[in-house]
């Protein structure tokens, strides 16, 4: 099983579970970022808890992951340009009580099998899932998930780079289902098994430098 | 009125609250964490320290931010600190309620011990400040507990005591449900409490 890094700054919200670390998972500290070789990873997660400014000023690291045919799954509310193409984060005009996350058909097995019920409630309460969208989006990006309005949630891009970004306008959608008692519990194991099937695909293309 | 500097750890939640919102006019100076430590802090009167803050770069920091403390100047903490750093700080962690409001009666569980405060007189009411908790301080002997839970833990603090200083200290994390814009309970506090820090009585 490949490891998949997961990208942030120390705080209670980033720290990984013995369960998170079985399953290939491993904290990557977003300052060592200039010290790694991403390449090891089958993928990165970036979270939401990570400092804009430092990835701005090493985005020549993760483009130079991208162009070798790695895979980057964004989960940031995105404020500054430090991924390739994924464009600023949004406020949903919408009361999060009256928006509802829509799982587009896609032959992408990130939500295959969650019911959308599941995603949009956690205990009755709305909202946990996202608050935000993006304005834009690459052209040839495929949409995952959208609300009533249309607007995309969360897209992959196989076009943009070599590699595969997955970018989310939501919240950490690894951690924050994967206590309940329902569908949603599976999305953070069919989220690395997407960044591994990603990073096969890729690999096979001849994209990656390994 | 106050000069107010933010240690700030350039996180989304961050940018939107005291970069980009309608609060960033309250703020005089962000100071990127990672130079912090090189920073004059001489100008300031309010250093905040904002919830979900990197640990190690904290931990980097704290004597620095007793000395500005120590100075007389004010220390405000938001949300749940990840280690005891605070002057006495005694922390119980509870697990948060997200759901408590819809449950029957539903009762937060605060209560306002200080309603004469100039904070919670003119600037935000209890509703500003409720919406869920991650744990409770227990202040030492002197310290001023405005906000509290029914049992008596210490949501919201002033300690004037344990340093020559003044630290506001609570455990609710406004800034960081502002900038992810999950609870609206947080833009009236953050329209209140800030304008406090500004000019009110501390």
């Amino acid at each position: 099983m490949e490891p998949v890094a997961y990208v942030g700054i120390d705080i209670q919200f980033t720290r990984l579970t013995t369960e998170d670390r079985e399953r290939g998972l491993v904290f990557l500290y977003l300052y060592d970022l200039p010290y790694v070789d991403l390449t090891a990873y089958a993928g990165v997660i970036v979270t939401n808890h990570v400092e804009e400014q430092f990835l701005l000023e090493h985005k020549t690291i993760l483009d130079k992951y991208l162009l070798q045919g790695g895979v980057i799954f964004s989960m940031t509310e995105i404020s500054l340009p430090w991924l390739s193409n994924v464009a600023n984060w949004k406020r949903s005009p919408i009361p999060l009580k009256d928006r509802e996350i829509i799982i587009e058909q896609s032959n992408c097995s990130l939500f295959k099998g969650i019911e959308p019920y599941d995603i949009n409630y956690r205990k009755g309460v709305r909202g946990f899932f996202s608050r935000g969208y993006f304005e834009k989006i690459p052209v040839h990006a495929e949409v995952l998930i959208t609300d009533q309005s249309g607007v995309p949630i969360l897209y992959v891009d196989r076009h943009s780079t070599n590699g595969t970004i997955f970018a989310g306008a939501g919240t950490d959608i690894y951690k924050v289902f994967i206590n309940e008692e329902n569908t949603s519990k599976k999305l953070s194991m069919q989220m690395l098994d997407c960044i591994r099937d990603e990073a096969i695909r890729n690999d096979a293309s001849g994209g990656t430098g390994k | 009125m106050r000069k107010i500097a933010v240690m700030y750890s350039g996180s989304s939640q961050h940018w939107r609250t005291y970069k980009t919102s309608e609060f960033a006019r309250y703020i005089d100076q962000l100071i990127p964490v990672r130079q912090l430590e090189e920073a004059n802090l001489e100008a300031f009167d309010v250093l905040i320290i904002p919830s979900q803050t990197h640990t190690g770069l904290l931990d980097q920091n704290i004597q620095k931010i007793y000395d500005f403390a120590n100075t007389g100047k004010v220390v405000v903490t938001f949300g749940p600190q990840h280690r005891d750093w605070l002057p006495m700080h005694k922390w119980e962690f509870r697990p948060t309620n997200f759901w408590w409001w819809l449950e029957p009666n539903a009762d937060s569980g605060l209560r306002l011990l200080e309603t004469t405060h100039d904070l919670f007189k003119n600037y935000i009411t209890l509703e500003d400040a409720t919406w869920h908790q991650h744990g409770v301080y227990w202040p030492s002997e002197g310290c001023e507990v405005l906000v509290s839970t029914n049992d008596g833990g210490a949501v919201l603090y002033i300690d004037r005591v344990n340093t020559n200083g003044v630290w506001v200290n609570t455990t609710l994390d406004p800034d960081y449900h502002f900038g992810s814009y999950f609870m609206p309970a947080t833009e009236r506090f953050l329209r209140g409490f800030l304008p406090w820090l500004k000019k009110g009585q501390i």
